[in-house]
């Protein structure tokens, strides 16, 4: 059986299984091959900047370097912004998960999507759905992993079914008619990478 | 900053600042003397091994041990900057000429079709401005699709912030999102750049006595469960 997660605040005490839910999965995917004149498959390589080296897929290493010598990344440290070393936090499958009740719709719709999960829940899904189908909002420090940071996740109902939904809030700006952009903020190039759906 | 083209109610249309103010990660992996190490790429190996297997055949086992072979003494070892990705052939060769050939399965993996790949004009500036379409109470459309990202939509002079806020205005008031669609007839999904992917896009403004907040959902994926085969795996 999968792992479950413990879910209680004052009014809930429930345990779920989390199940990535993926666009593959729900809509199906497409895949791209590419072929040469002899209908056979063609393999990625890597051209180096001198025009002549060519290097095949899976050629590259990376290398965690401080002055010139490699470390490794397990003698590294994390740190915030100001240099202050960092607890790690640890995976929600390992703790219990407290539920929060005061995030608003406005939150959840600051929220960029880093993942969604469907929740297969056993006991006490009656009275969670109740409580979510009136609009209310429950939320949870996401890890899905032990690590240095935590996501927000928000407890959303459809019909019948429980999602969590995870990401990171942006704060808006309320904008009036003083901020005006400099011209160099005015920038028409490609931000594909910023609207990768691959995360979900 | 990117440029969007945006038409109101009334069908006037103005080109107004986007972008994504999700905030950046803000953690650092330093050494324990505080100092911060790079990343740097240099060469593994320069053969790839299906290319010296037909090369050598059985007897590759044996040029691996005692001439490293897929070796290059000259180039392994070494840090390099960027690297162009390139296409080779089934000999390992470059190619020139390719046929990209697209397959489409369905969500239970099975191979639904192969076709010719279909590139995507950019839509969000050009001949036609995007155009709202239906709202939808923002209580009865948070929990339908996954808004998995957010743009805010910015003035760029005194006019259009008059025209974005009103359009803020007028969807905080009702309290709902509307659908923007691209194209002639308005209804086309967004596509943000050629040959990018198609997302549905949902307007949201917010204000605050005279500034406004105009943010831009989009979107490619339901809420909605996994079909039952999959929920088990």
């Amino acid at each position: 059986m999968a792992k479950t997660v413990h879910f209680f605040s004052d009014d809930f005490d429930f345990e779920a299984e989390l199940i990535k839910l993926d666009r593959d999965k729900v809509y199906g995917y497409v895949t791209e091959k590419i072929y040469d004149p002899d209908n056979e498959p063609c393999q990625t390589a890597y051209l180096l900047e001198d025009g002549v080296t060519i290097i095949p897929s899976g050629g590259f290493a990376l290398k965690t370097v401080v002055n010139g010598q490699e470390v490794s990344k397990k003698d590294l440290v994390a740190v915030d912004e100001n240099m202050n070393p960092l607890v790690p936090i640890s995976s929600i499958f390992d703790k219990d998960v407290v539920l929060k009740t005061d995030a608003t719709l406005e939150d959840y719709l600051s929220l960029n999507v880093t993942s969604v999960y469907q929740l297969e829940i056993t006991q006490g899904k009656g009275a969670l759905l109740d409580f979510l189908q009136k609009g209310h909002f429950l939320t949870f420090d996401f890890n899905y992993r032990t690590g240095y940071d935590s996501t927000t996740a928000f407890l959303i109902a459809n019909g019948e079914d429980v999602f969590a939904v995870n990401g990171v809030i942006s704060e808006f700006e309320y904008l009036n008619i003083d901020q005006q952009p400099m011209p160099e903020m005015m920038d028409e190039g490609s931000d594909e990478e910023e609207i990768d759906f691959g995360m979900l | 900053m990117r440029l969007i083209d945006i038409a109101n109610e009334k069908g006037r249309n103005a080109e107004v600042l986007f972008n994504n103010p999700a905030p950046k990660r803000k953690i650092l992996y330093v050494t324990a003397n505080k100092e911060k190490p790079q990343t740097l790429r240099l060469v593994k190996n320069t053969s790839a091994i299906n290319v010296l297997q037909e090369k050598y055949g059985d007897e590759l086992t044996e040029k691996l041990i005692n001439e490293d072979v897929d070796l290059d003494i000259e180039i392994t070892g070494k840090f390099v900057g960027k690297a162009t990705k390139i296409l080779l052939d089934h000999n390992g060769k470059l190619v020139y000429k390719v046929k990209i050939e697209e397959e489409v399965y369905d969500a239970q993996g099975n191979l639904k079709e192969k076709r010719t790949p279909k590139s995507l004009e950019g839509n969000i500036v050009g001949e036609f401005p995007l155009r709202g379409g239906k709202l939808f109470p923002k209580m009865d459309i948070y929990n339908k699709f996954i808004f998995a990202r957010k743009y805010q939509l910015r003035h760029v002079n005194g006019l259009t912030y008059d025209f974005l806020y009103d359009i803020a205005k007028d969807l905080f008031e009702k309290n709902a999102m509307m659908m923007l669609g691209g194209g002639p007839k308005g209804n086309a999904p967004l596509v943000f750049q050629d040959g990018g992917k198609p997302y549905r896009a949902f307007l949201e403004g917010r204000i605050k006595e005279e500034s406004y907040c105009l943010i831009l959902h989009i979107t490619n994926l339901e809420l909605k469960p996994l079909p039952k085969h999959d929920t088990n795996s």
